[in-house]
């Protein structure tokens, strides 16, 4: 069999190897570069330390995944116009959020479990990232990935942080069927949540001015204070002084039931105190029997140290059973104080109503579904109207103040926002695949593949060929190879330049019977080495037909050129070192293709018909050709 | 681009040469034995006059295309410096976003400065894009990294290669400069002359309550400046803190004192009957606030007198000051809450019987005055000098804040631009005239080989 030899199997295809390997990478690279995606990522982390149990700074659980609601993304579709192009669901699909836990936490979470204490431990850092296409590009994760934090952060002040209104709630109040008084004290309780809500924005951020508006929490509430000082206290007082109402009957009906309502929550309040103070006798009577009330300062002492000193122990409410008690005792005291003093009022609004201003003769006001003033005063109407604008001027002017206090919150949610959940890694985008890389993995892989390929395939033709195809004597291909290269070339015309040459070893039977098998064997390896020799560099195939007879099929020569060598191997074989008393007849026939002689068969019985016999005898050197 | 597509042509027809070339090198190499194949690459001039002239021509032009091209790329740096950028953050707190350099907003405003024509805000963004100069990587904590750097890219498009690129990119980062201050920066907001009340229709008293309002707005955000820059000093050569102790000392004169002083001392209102029932009604409103407070108040000192003795005893624990130090505490009980509480609502308490009596200081004031149209012309008077005085030390206020705004803006974002510099086209213009000589070169040596 040939020698394994990798160069011979790639030498031939080498080039075509590589103009495919090359297209296909081309082929994988463009693949991989459409189907390519890029992922924005951005590392954040809630500050707030109830975010490690969980939970939001108002005790809510805290679910991330808020960061890909569809109230968020529907917020980033609109402001990035991308309404109509994209569909929200497709967005939210395309957000992912892993939780980087702590690993000390994590570890002491889990020994703490082991010992069968309580411990609670969430992730409070996050990756969230946002996946783009190839065709979408790196940009567009980026804008996506900021875009989304940027809305969530507020939605997070704004549900979790900032939580207290500045809604206006007095919004369109004429178009309702209030009376004048009800109008304004709806007006003057908005004022006065407001004004809460905007006192402690101001304790939190003292310092806090919007960039928008450029107005701070204590211009508002000045603001607030002004319009209620001023301008409500005018209308009250104004509404008061001249009995201004819609239906004095309806508006004294409801002061009435306000009145009768404050009554009925008195009693009610009132057995509750009574009940609530029964508890508290019957409890410390309880504790003082239980021995509840001695305990020593040793024992809570220990307690509290211990606790204080082992966890990073943050004391939550500590209000005791009795102190809840002696509170509920204050508060239904003080809602049943309030009801008083609020049905106080609601008698003195009554009463201003229903009072006469001296202009009616027989008290006819009292009778009347109209107040006194209504009934003589000539400029009622006039005063009415000019009640009805002032309310109007100045519902107006609390609505473009809620206006700048929105506007101003909404930049304070932002703020708040990225103070309660900080960036720790700013957005990066990173392509999936690296296609550089897997490019230059890809040809490598091609390489060794076709290569490897090219090789086993054509180490298997060495085998296949060796075992149907090799004479085992001889090396050289047999005659069913030689059959074959027959029947492939029967309707071939050969190349000019190829030579058939035809050596037999005509008493190759002599030599068998005389002196044994093996010489004969022997005699036949020595040909076959003495023709391989002589025939050197020629582009020549050798076939052993068997019965020692030998073909060679020259190409790009000519019969001089094979006439000479076979005329060496005809001194190469008389000059033979083995087997020197031997006789050895053979015949050589050479044929050229010509006109005539174009066809394989052709050439081969012009070969055999050419045919001439030699010998070379022993002890005896004699030129064959003279 | 044009110049970019012949740029890309001459580049494809040297390579071209190149291959065919060596692959008929290669398919001819088959003709000739080693030493012909190493005599005929022995025997060919490395430098010959064709081969000299098509490397400096090709060269030359594609170092024109090249310049073409490079000047229609620019890139710019914008650095932010203050020290919340660090954190991801605006400087006004809120959460940064890089993509705000080229949002619409400040395409626009470029080409409003610029003036630039026959081109769109959709086109302009189109040819820039923006990327941090250096990003970190989330999946290693070690390498988490806030960008504070990103680099403006703008490359021309057919819509916008009538522009000069730089220019552009210079009106983008300078368009983005005043966008950013406009937007982050600190701002007060000012009480426009149409949005003022009427002061010859306003009650005396009222008006001092507006310009009460009006400066304390301003001393506001002269303390909030001072909280941020405490030493700056403007070109006046003044601070925030002294600014504000000026308008302060000016509140407390010519509002609190002067002008309410002239106005109680004579009495005087614009509709006097009006206002005292005002008053009178402001009176009635707090008295109920008084009660309310008074019962509070009341129901915690029974409740911390109701409390049980036994109940009410306390430990001493051990706890940390905000400073971190150490100390034995003592524990809370409900009288503790109920007696602050208890406090509050005695303040309370005080603060409504004072609007009380200041109110009927005023009611007796009006009541016992009488018309006295010299004093209300001289009231009018201070009025409208106390305007005129707010609204300058507003103007004053808000100049002082720009400048401090400008100054530290002006540190906080810088911006770096650059073209492709000279030495960088020179280095391409002679890496592509090695590559067309190797080109040529190996064409001359293909020739040569026989065909068969």
């Amino acid at each position: 069999m040939k020698n394994f030899q990798i160069m011979r199997y790639l030498k031939k295809i080498l080039p075509i190897i590589v103009i495919i390997c090359v297209l296909a990478t081309y082929a994988i690279n463009f693949k991989l570069k459409n189907s390519n995606t890029f992922v924005a990522s951005e590392v954040i982390h809630y500050n707030d330390p109830a975010a490690e149990q969980g939970l939001t700074p108002t005790g809510s659980k805290l679910d991330v995944n808020e960061i890909k609601s569809s109230a968020v993304m529907s917020k980033v579709v609109n402001k990035m116009g991308l309404t109509g192009i994209y569909s929200v669901d497709s967005l939210i699909s395309r957000i992912s959020i892993t939780p980087i836990p702590d690993e000390d936490k994590v570890a002491q979470k889990e020994a703490k479990l082991e010992e069968g204490e309580e411990y609670v431990y969430e992730p409070s850092t996050y990756i969230v990232s946002f996946t783009a296409t190839n065709s979408e590009g790196t940009d567009f994760a980026r804008t996506i990935l900021d875009e989304t934090l940027d809305v969530y952060f507020a939605e997070y002040s704004q549900k979790y942080v900032n939580v207290a209104p500045t809604k206006n709630v007095i919004e369109n109040i004429e178009s309702e069927n209030y009376d004048y008084i009800e109008m304004v004290e709806m007006i003057d309780t908005g004022i006065d949540e407001t004004l809460t809500t905007l006192y402690q924005r101001m304790e939190q951020s003292p310092y806090y001015r919007s960039t928008k508006t450029g107005i701070s929490f204590s211009d508002l509430a000045d603001e607030f204070s002004y319009i209620r000082h001023v301008k409500l206290s005018a209308l009250f007082s104004k509404i008061y002084k001249y009995q201004v109402t819609k239906n004095k009957t309806v508006l004294i009906s409801d002061y009435t039931t306000r009145i009768d309502n404050n009554n009925i929550l008195n009693t009610k309040e009132e057995n509750i105190v009574k009940d609530t103070v029964a508890v508290i006798d019957a409890y410390v009577e309880k504790m003082r029997e239980s021995g509840n009330t001695n305990i020593t300062y040793e024992y809570i002492l220990d307690n509290v140290h211990e606790r204080n000193l082992t966890d990073s122990y943050a004391p939550g409410d500590q209000t005791v059973t009795y102190d809840e008690l002696v509170y509920a005792w204050r508060d239904h005291n003080e809602k049943r104080e309030h009801s008083v003093i609020d049905s106080a009022y609601c008698q003195y609004v009554i009463d201003t109503f229903q009072k006469c201003t001296g202009a009616c003769g027989n008290n006819e006001c009292q009778v009347s579904g109209q107040t006194c003033s209504q009934l003589h005063n000539e400029n009622y109407e006039q005063i009415k109207s000019e009640i009805d604008e002032e309310l109007k001027s100045l519902v107006s002017d609390l609505g473009d103040l809620y206006a700048t206090s929105m506007k101003t919150n909404e930049e304070y949610n932002e703020y708040l926002g990225a103070s309660y959940i900080s960036v720790l890694s700013s957005a990066s985008v990173k392509p999936s695949v690296n296609v550089n890389l897997y490019t230059l993995i890809a040809f490598f892989f091609l390489i060794i593949l076709c290569c490897g390929g090219s090789i086993v395939i054509g180490r298997l033709g060495d085998i296949v060929h060796y075992i149907f195809y090799t004479d085992h004597l001889t090396e050289l291909n047999n005659r069913a190879y030689f059959d074959r290269y027959l029947k492939s070339m029967d309707k071939k015309l050969l190349d000019d330049g190829t030579v058939y040459c035809m050596v037999d070893i005509s008493n190759l039977v002599a030599i068998n019977a005389e002196h044994t098998r093996q010489t004969g064997d022997d005699i036949i390896k020595m040909f076959t080495m003495y023709l391989k020799e002589t025939f050197g560099k020629t582009d020549a195939e050798f076939v052993y037909n068997g019965s020692g007879s030998f073909v060679i099929l020259a190409k790009d020569t000519d019969y001089i050129t094979i006439e000479d060598i076979m005329r060496l191997f005809g001194l190469r074989l008389d000059d033979r070192e083995d087997y020197k008393n031997i006789r050895i007849e053979y015949k050589v026939g050479i044929a050229e293709t010509f006109k005539e002689n174009q066809t394989v068969r052709k050439l081969l019985s012009e070969a055999i018909k050419s045919k001439k016999e030699y010998a070379s005898e022993p002890l005896k050197k004699e030129a064959f050709f003279k | 681009m044009i110049s970019t597509l012949l740029q890309k042509l001459i580049l494809a027809v040297v390579g071209l040469l190149l291959v065919v070339s060596a692959l008929t090198i290669y398919f001819r190499s088959k003709n000739v034995t080693k030493k012909e194949f190493f005599n005929i690459f022995k025997s060919t001039r490395l430098v010959s006059a064709w081969i000299l002239f098509f490397v400096i021509i090709i060269s030359g032009v594609f170092g024109i295309f090249n310049h073409m091209k490079a000047k229609q790329s620019v890139t710019a740096v914008v650095a932010l410096n203050y020290s919340e950028a660090s954190q991801a953050q605006n400087s006004n707190g809120t959460r940064y976003n890089m993509a705000e350099i080229i949002c619409d907003e400040v395409v626009g405003k470029a080409i409003e400065m610029g003036a630039l024509e026959n081109v769109t805000v959709k086109q302009l963004k189109n040819c820039l894009c923006v990327y941090p100069y250096i990003q970190g990587d989330v999946n290693d904590k070690s390498n988490y990294l806030i960008s504070t750097e990103f680099i403006v890219e703008y490359h021309a498009s057919k819509h916008t290669d009538h522009l000069d690129a730089e220019n552009v990119i210079t009106l983008i980062t300078s368009a983005y400069k005043d966008y950013y201050i406009e937007k982050y920066t600190d701002k007060f907001s000012i009480t426009s002359k149409e949005d003022k009340p009427d002061y010859s229709t306003m009650e005396y008293m009222d008006t001092v309550t507006y310009f009460n309002k009006e400066i304390t707005a301003v001393l506001n955000y002269l303390y909030g400046m001072a909280e941020k820059g405490p030493s700056f000093v403007t070109k006046n050569n003044t601070t925030f803190h002294a600014i504000a102790a000026k308008v302060h000392t000016f509140k407390e004169t010519q509002i609190d004192q002067n002008l309410k002083s002239l106005i109680l001392q004579h009495g005087i209102a614009r509709n006097k009957a009006n206002y005292i029932d005002r008053l009178s009604y402001q009176n009635k409103n707090t008295d109920f606030d008084k009660q309310r407070n008074n019962a509070s108040f009341n129901l915690c000192n029974q409740a911390i007198d109701m409390y049980s003795e036994e109940m009410t005893r306390v430990v001493l624990v051990p706890t940390w000051d905000e400073s971190g130090k150490y100390y034995m505490g003592r524990t809370k009980v409900g009288i503790d809450e109920l007696s602050v509480m208890a406090t509050t609502f005695s303040d309370n308490v005080a603060s409504n019987e004072k609007e009380i009596m200041d109110n009927n200081l005023v009611i007796g004031k009006m009541q016992a005055g009488a018309e006295n149209n010299s004093a209300n012309a001289e009231v009018d008077a201070l009025i409208t000098s106390i305007d005129e005085s707010i609204d300058n030390f507003t103007i004053e206020a808000i100049n002082a804040g720009r400048e401090y705004s400008n100054y530290r803006m002006n540190q906080c974002i810088a911006v770096s631009i650059s073209g492709t510099s000279l030495f960088s086209e020179l280095k391409t213009i002679i890496i592509f005239a090695f590559l067309s000589y190797i080109a040529a070169f190996v064409f001359a040596v293909s020739k040569k080989f026989p065909r068969a």
